[in-house]
């Protein structure tokens, strides 16, 4: 059967450089990142280029990715939340179009790797952090002090909420991460057992079985990718939210 | 005088149906344009209450990692605190509890059990 | 959750540094973060500075053309509104004055048959007038000759019978008491 983990390694292409002694390699995962930009950006820019009041076929997609960006931010961070739309809206497309290139077969999924999802998460939550002490100084810090409740709970109570933040970043990292993961790891495995069974003669009768819950599994990973892609700018506006309104 | 009403009774004739056709489709226009209007102070008002769970499924997928991810935060912290101040394992044992507890809280949180005040 | 099956397969990745899980390959860690940097970094400033901004504001000309176009026809309505009520103010106004001036013949003809029929009264009146005097006088006179004949003829009467003749004023005196 074919090895379920193999999918997720990196190939080197090149080396370009060393920074220190350690080695800046060029890997699939890389190309596929710079070439997930690039399609973004030509999407949007060849959508746009008519630049038409009654929009071509490709226009609408533009404008409805556009428009469903922007009322996840406007419902979670409401119209000021609109400031950071340029940064959700990258998040989004570059989540969403790596985890739907990585459903192609024998294409590389950039999002199940960790490192990745977790400097997606870093990005929103240091631009919270940024964000917050510069628009509110010390204020930010009050949204760790949770209003009405006994002050001989405070202490713990912003322990919790302290921690509540730290686990934001690895959340929203691990959720994708995982996800990713685990539905291309599970798609690998079902896949596999049909030229496994078809191998082993009379059992080659029971082949279908597994084809069909991958033809399933297939369906619901593509759900999945798209899915994540909402949730992760769903939950970045939402700790946006709380970049631009800390007391609560 | 004696004159006039015999060409306007003539004009009237075949205005009438014509009559009827304008007010009907002023009254479809006026219908329209009520629309259009009750619509975009629909879009104006920020509904701000309905937090962004509007898809099922989605909520799923949220609630899934954000138990998980209090104890691993807390985790974490512990073992930074203990790696500080040496003081192996109660760093940890102390922050992992507390970080269950903000992963239950993560948990209510995100499914709206517990309310937020957004009042302000 | 990853070691098991990496155990249980146990081949050692090729490609990788050292084999191990390769999405928590530390290695590859440092190079993955420079080019999603360099990756992100580019998407962002070519999505906030190019992209986004063309699709705002196609979608701002089209609120502004929709918004244009209904305001227009709101106009449009309001005049067609405005329109139809002047319509019917005129109409109305017209039959008022077209009321009024029927009217206005209607008692006019009415004064003029008036005073037409009461100048034949009054000239019937004054014929009838003149004809009763006649009458009158005629009356009169005849009385007047009936007194003298009835005088006469009592005159003659009380002559034969008596053979006197009578004084004529008492005769008079007596016939006009008896008529």
């Amino acid at each position: 059967m074919a090895d379920p983990i193999h999918q997720f390694e990196l190939k080197t292409i090149a080396t370009v450089g060393h920074i220190g002694n350690m080695p800046l390699v060029l890997t699939q995962s890389s190309v596929y990142m710079i070439g997930a930009v690039i399609a973004i950006t030509l999407f949007v820019l060849l959508g746009t280029s008519g630049r038409r009041l009654v929009p071509s076929r490709l226009q609408s997609m533009v404008e409805l990715s556009y428009e469903f960006v922007a009322g996840t931010v406007r419902s979670s961070a409401g119209t000021e939340g609109m400031k950071f739309f340029p940064l959700v809206f990258s998040l989004f497309m570059f989540i969403l179009l790596l985890n739907l290139v990585g459903m192609v077969p024998y294409s590389f999924t950039v999002t199940s790797h960790i490192i990745i999802t977790f400097a997606l998460a870093a990005i929103v939550i240091l631009t919270v952090i940024i964000y917050g002490f510069m628009a509110h100084g010390t204020h930010f810090l009050g949204l760790f002090v949770p209003s009405g409740v006994p002050a001989w709970l405070l202490p713990l109570m912003v322990a919790i909420e302290v921690i509540s933040f730290v686990s934001r970043p690895i959340s929203l990292s691990v959720r994708l991460f995982a996800n990713m993961l685990a539905g291309h790891i599970a798609l690998k495995i079902f896949a596999g057992f049909v030229p496994a069974l078809l191998a082993a003669g009379v059992w080659g009768l029971l082949a279908p079985l597994p084809l069909a819950l991958t033809i399933a599994l297939t369906a619901l990973e593509m759900l999945v990718a798209v899915l994540q892609a909402y949730v992760f700018a769903t939950l970045t506006s939402i700790y946006l939210n709380d970049a631009l309104h800390p007391g609560h | 005088m004696v004159e006039n009403p015999k060409p306007e009774n003539q004009g009237k004739a075949p205005q009438a149906p014509g009559d009827a056709e304008l007010s009907a489709r002023l009254q479809h226009l006026e219908q329209r344009l009520g629309e259009v209007r009750d619509a975009k102070s629909e879009i104006r008002i920020p509904h701000q209450t309905a937090r962004a769970d509007n898809s099922g499924l989605a909520k799923a997928f949220r609630l899934s990692a954000e138990f998980v991810s209090g104890p691993v935060a807390g985790g974490l912290i512990g073992w930074g605190v203990d790696t500080l101040l040496h003081s192996k394992p109660w760093g940890l044992i102390v922050f992992l509890m507390l970080g269950f507890l903000a992963g239950i809280y993560n948990v209510m949180r995100a499914s709206g059990f517990m309310k937020k005040s957004d009042a302000n | 959750m990853a070691q098991p099956v990496q155990t249980s397969t146990g081949a050692p990745a090729p490609g990788g540094h050292g084999g191990g899980f390769p999405p928590f390959d530390s290695h590859s860690f440092g190079s993955q973060l420079v080019f999603f940097a360099i990756a992100f970094g580019l998407l962002y400033v070519l999505m906030s500075r190019v992209a986004l901004p063309r699709v705002a504001g196609i979608l701002e000309a089209r609120h502004k053309t929709v918004e244009a176009d209904i305001e227009a026809a709101a106009k449009m309505k309001a005049d067609t509104d405005a329109a139809i009520a002047a319509y019917e103010k005129a109409l109305m106004e017209a039959k008022g004055r077209a009321q009024t001036i029927a009217g206005e013949t209607r008692d006019r003809l009415a004064a003029e048959t008036d005073a037409k029929r009461k100048a034949l009264e009054a000239d019937l009146a004054a014929k009838l007038a003149d004809a009763e005097k006649t009458i009158a006088a005629s009356k009169k006179a005849a009385m007047a000759n009936v007194a003298t004949i009835a005088g006469d003829a009592t005159e003659a009467i009380v002559k034969q019978i008596t053979g006197e003749s009578v004084p004529r004023a008492s005769v008079d005196a007596a016939v006009a008491k008896s008529i």
